[in-house]
């Protein structure tokens, strides 16, 4: 009966310490022509512009239980307020990125406003609307949005004191934000806002109960989504230099969720996994040919069979039984010391 | 004057199209309380299926309209016991959801494997059109008025009004109420996604003479959410006035824009969810608390 | 009325045709357990709903602290300090123990999510917590999942988290159900912890023993209406509780 403060160095920390050793290493020797292809490093650049648009779903989705389809019509926003700040206004590529997201981050708090006051799965219908609607805007306000040829010539990123030249310097860029942006969700899961979305998810009245205002919960947890998948969207952009609105599908949304879903919703390292396995796997599956897609939704119905929490939902499962063995251990043989 | 006849009728056949897909929807959400993700894919693949039918094995219309029936619920079974039979334990639906969308990846492909990815055409069931004053309409609308609105009721009737739709319903949802009755939850359940195909496997068959048969058919499911988000929660009744109500939205906006026919469609549903967000028949349902 | 930390007066509530509450008075003072007890169905759990904002009243009003809180939604009553806990344990089901407790604890913190985000210390929780499970006489892993617990422990835990949120009002309805005599008797010890404190207490139970050795004051209600109100030894001498209650349960 006395718990304690958990401080002691244990094998969580350990790993910590090993990722972080394992990150700087890849920051380090990944980005370069003897350890990559350029077009290696391209497909790497999008699966990091992809794991901080799906950070937001494991915000929404894993944190919070609400299925969206919000993500890649978030991410359009991002995409082209960049593109037209920067190719109209001639404004610099990191103050338009600056500009994105805080567009985006009160665009979307409006609209979780609105779309917050359905539940469950009428959001989610609602959300397809929502997605649906902007991508109606990005093809045909040709004015704005260039309609479906898009809007080419997208300054590459710089950074004022460092310029992306190629797809190796992107990756050095992106690999650094996709760590902040991880670590920032990694910490969020341990605040109180964390905690109200976890528990909103899993009941909603004893979360009311504990003056958790979940609607507003909800709608915060919806702005920070909107967030990450706005900056993911003027990753998108900068990275492209060309952007048209096809990525930003409802069907793309689609995709996000399953990204969480295979990494496991409960982890933002499996997000990171899903969303890297997804960009990765099609590159390396081409010999599959046509029948990839076919192969690909069968594969995620036998995933949701097998592993509904996805591979690292599946890791924790057999962490947990190898705890509660080693425990009955534990308890049994001090079991048998008191008897003798 | 005629030409707003026209769109009139032009809306409420097109509603008339997402509420078939909209029905089957909410039947399976009463059943199960999943959604079904891949109800456009389902949608499409009943344009498909009957194409085949009409075109691969060349069979007359009354034979396409009876074969039709029998594959659809043979899909519709066989979609349930892929996708959902396996999850029925989960205890998150969310995992039912994804597998739902991996379901709408799979069909879209498997339908491109096996019909290519052209665009078919097929004829519809009379050719011609009827004059409206000035104004034209080809009789295909009025078929899909017909045949859909007749379904509609039959189903309507059958799940909300009959002892057999009330018992089936009442097994999909409960089990324990299944072993009372002495009705298998897994009849009922299959029944449930049989119907529910049907309805759809129709819908897809009434728009392939208007819309060709191609994968892009499958858009159709998200006005069916629309107008289902519209109508109110989770009522029969209400998910269709809403569907024919986007429907109508949809080709009045033609008066006053061209290209932003689906923008003007969900903002209207935005709108509408801000002003009243139980939507237009939906009553305030008490929390089990 | 300032006296009476928690008072209903003339409360109703019907669902559809149904009554459940009928012209409801209750009051709960500081350091007093009011038990609510009634035959079942006869609207205890439907009054804590109440009480705690997750229904609206149909007509009458809701005080606390000589505040008018009837409008009030639910989470505002809750930061106000009404505490509660449900007929079966409500938790996290996917989190930690840890996580679950702490969700008491931000309760009291109060804390904003930035600041909570940058770390602010909050209140020291851990002397408060010890005292409670030396209480309830177990011990857990921070990082277990909740559902690894047994049931008795969830319950009582569920208490313990409510407790942690330094509530001055907890609604604890049924904690006895399904529990073992000893920890039914550490669920009494809980409440008297609870009251010893300052809180005030409705107790929703079944169990007599309980709540006749608990109670300060006893509420009846049957199909909604208040049917006798008094000290424990009065209740229990009550010829219409004994018919309206005694008489028709097998609890008694």
């Amino acid at each position: 009966m006395n718990l304690t403060k958990k401080r002691e160095f244990n094998l969580t920390h350990f790993g910590y310490l090993l990722a972080a050793v394992i990150c700087v290493l890849v920051f380090i020797f990944a980005p370069q022509k003897a350890v990559m292809s350029r077009y290696m490093a391209k497909v790497c650049n999008e699966g990091f512009i992809y794991f901080v648009a799906v950070l937001g779903l494991c915000v929404m989705l894993g944190m919070g239980g609400q299925v969206t389809f919000s993500t890649a019509g978030m991410m359009g926003v991002g995409a082209y307020t960049t593109a037209i700040l920067t190719t109209r206004f001639e404004v610099d590529t990191l103050p338009a990125i600056f500009i994105a997201v805080v567009m985006g981050g009160i665009f979307s708090f409006v609209m979780g406003l609105a779309l917050f006051r359905l539940k469950g799965s009428y959001f989610s219908f609602a959300s397809i609307g929502f997605t649906t609607l902007l991508y109606t805007i990005f093809s045909n306000w040709m004015d704005v949005t260039g309609g479906p040829d898009g809007i080419s010539r997208i300054p590459k990123l710089d950074l004022y004191f460092f310029e992306c030249k190629n797809y190796y310097d992107y990756f050095r860029v992106y690999f650094i934000v996709a760590i902040i942006c991880f670590l920032i969700v990694q910490r969020m899961r341990k605040t109180s806002f964390g905690r109200a979305l976890a528990s909103v998810r899993d009941n909603e009245i004893a979360a009311r109960s504990f003056g958790i205002n979940a609607y507003m919960t909800k709608v915060y947890s919806f702005t920070i989504a909107g967030i990450f998948a706005c900056l993911s969207g003027a990753m998108y952009a900068v990275h492209a230099n060309y952007i048209s609105p096809e990525p930003f599908k409802y069907d793309q949304s689609a995709i996000y969720l399953i990204m969480v879903m295979l990494g496991g919703v409960d982890s933002t390292f499996g997000a990171f996994i899903g969303s890297m396995l997804m960009t990765i796997l099609p590159e390396k599956m081409r010999f599959l040919e046509s029948y990839y897609k076919l192969v690909y939704g069968v594969g995620v119905i036998f995933l949701m069979v097998f592993m509904p929490m996805g591979i690292m939902g599946f890791a924790s499962t057999i962490r947990n039984k190898f705890r509660t063995f080693v425990k009955r251990k534990k308890a049994a043989a001090a079991g048998k010391a008191e008897v003798q | 004057m005629y030409l707003y006849i026209q769109l009139a009728l032009t809306g409420i056949s097109m509603g008339m199209l997402y509420a078939l897909m909209a029905m089957g929807l909410i039947l399976i959400v009463k059943a199960v309380g999943v959604l079904n993700f891949a109800h456009g894919q389902l949608f499409m693949l009943g344009s498909y299926l009957t194409w085949m039918l009409t075109y691969q094995l060349n069979l007359p219309l009354w034979g396409v309209v009876l074969c039709g029936i029998v594959v659809f619920a043979i899909c519709g079974a066989a979609y349930m016991f892929c996708v959902y039979w396996p999850l029925r334990a989960s205890s998150w639906k969310v995992t039912v959801v994804i597998s739902t969308l991996g379901a709408s990846i799979a069909l879209e492909e498997l339908v491109r494997v096996i019909w290519g990815s052209n665009p078919l055409t097929m004829k519809p069931i009379l050719e011609g059109t009827i004059r409206i004053g000035t104004a034209y309409l080809s009789y295909q609308y009025l078929f899909i008025f017909l045949i859909g609105g007749g379904l509609m009721a039959f189903v309507y009737i059958l799940f909300e009004k009959t002892f057999i739709g009330k018992i089936m319903q009442a097994t999909a949802q409960d089990r324990y109420a299944a072993d009372l009755i002495g009705i298998p939850t897994i009849v009922a359940v299959v029944c449930t996604y049989a119907i529910s195909m049907c309805l759809s496997g129709t819908g897809g068959w009434l728009a392939a003479p208007l819309f060709l048969v191609s994968q892009s058919l499958s858009s159709f499911a998200q006005k069916a959410f629309a107008g289902i988000v519209l109508g109110g929660f989770g009522s029969v009744k209400g998910a269709i006035v809403g569907c024919i109500l986007i429907g109508l939205i949809e080709s009045f906006s033609v008066l006053v824009t061209d290209r932003y026919k689906d923008a003007i469609v969900f903002a209207v549903l935005i709108i509408v969810l801000v002003v009243r967000p139980t939507g237009i028949f939906g009553e305030k349902i008490a929390e089990k608390a | 009325m300032a006296e009476y930390l928690l008072e209903v007066r003339n409360v109703n509530k019907s669902f559809g045709g149904v009554v459940t509450a009928e012209n409801v008075n209750m009051t709960v003072e500081a350091g007093q357990i009011r038990g609510l007890i009634g035959p079942n169905g006869a609207g205890k759990t439907t009054l804590l709903n109440l009480i705690s904002g997750i229904y609206d009243v149909d007509s009458g009003n809701i005080f606390f602290k000589g505040q008018d809180i009837t409008n009030l939604p639910s989470h505002q009553r809750a930061r106000m300090g009404i505490g509660r806990t449900f007929q079966s344990p409500r938790f996290m089901n996917r989190a930690s123990i840890e996580d679950n407790l702490k969700v008491g604890i931000d309760l009291l913190n109060k804390h904003s999510f930035i600041q909570s985000f940058f770390g602010k210390k909050g209140h020291d929780f851990l002397a408060d917590l010890n005292e409670l499970m030396e209480i309830v006489g177990f011990t857990f892993d921070w990082d277990d999942q909740i559902t690894a617990l047994p049931y008795g422990q969830q319950k009582l835990l569920e208490i313990v988290r409510a407790m942690l949120a330094g509530p001055s009002v907890i609604l604890v309805d049924e904690p006895a159900a399904g529990l073992n005599k000893q920890e039914q008797e550490r669920a009494s010890a809980l409440l008297r912890k609870a009251v010893d404190s300052g809180m005030g207490v409705v107790l929703i139970e079944h169990s007599m023993d309980m709540v006749m050795s608990v109670c300060d004051r006893i509420t009846v209600l049957s199909f909604g209406r208040v049917i006798a109100e008094g000290l424990p030894y009065e209740i229990a001498n009550n010829k219409q509780v004994i018919e309206a209650y005694l008489g028709g349960d097998d609890d008694a």
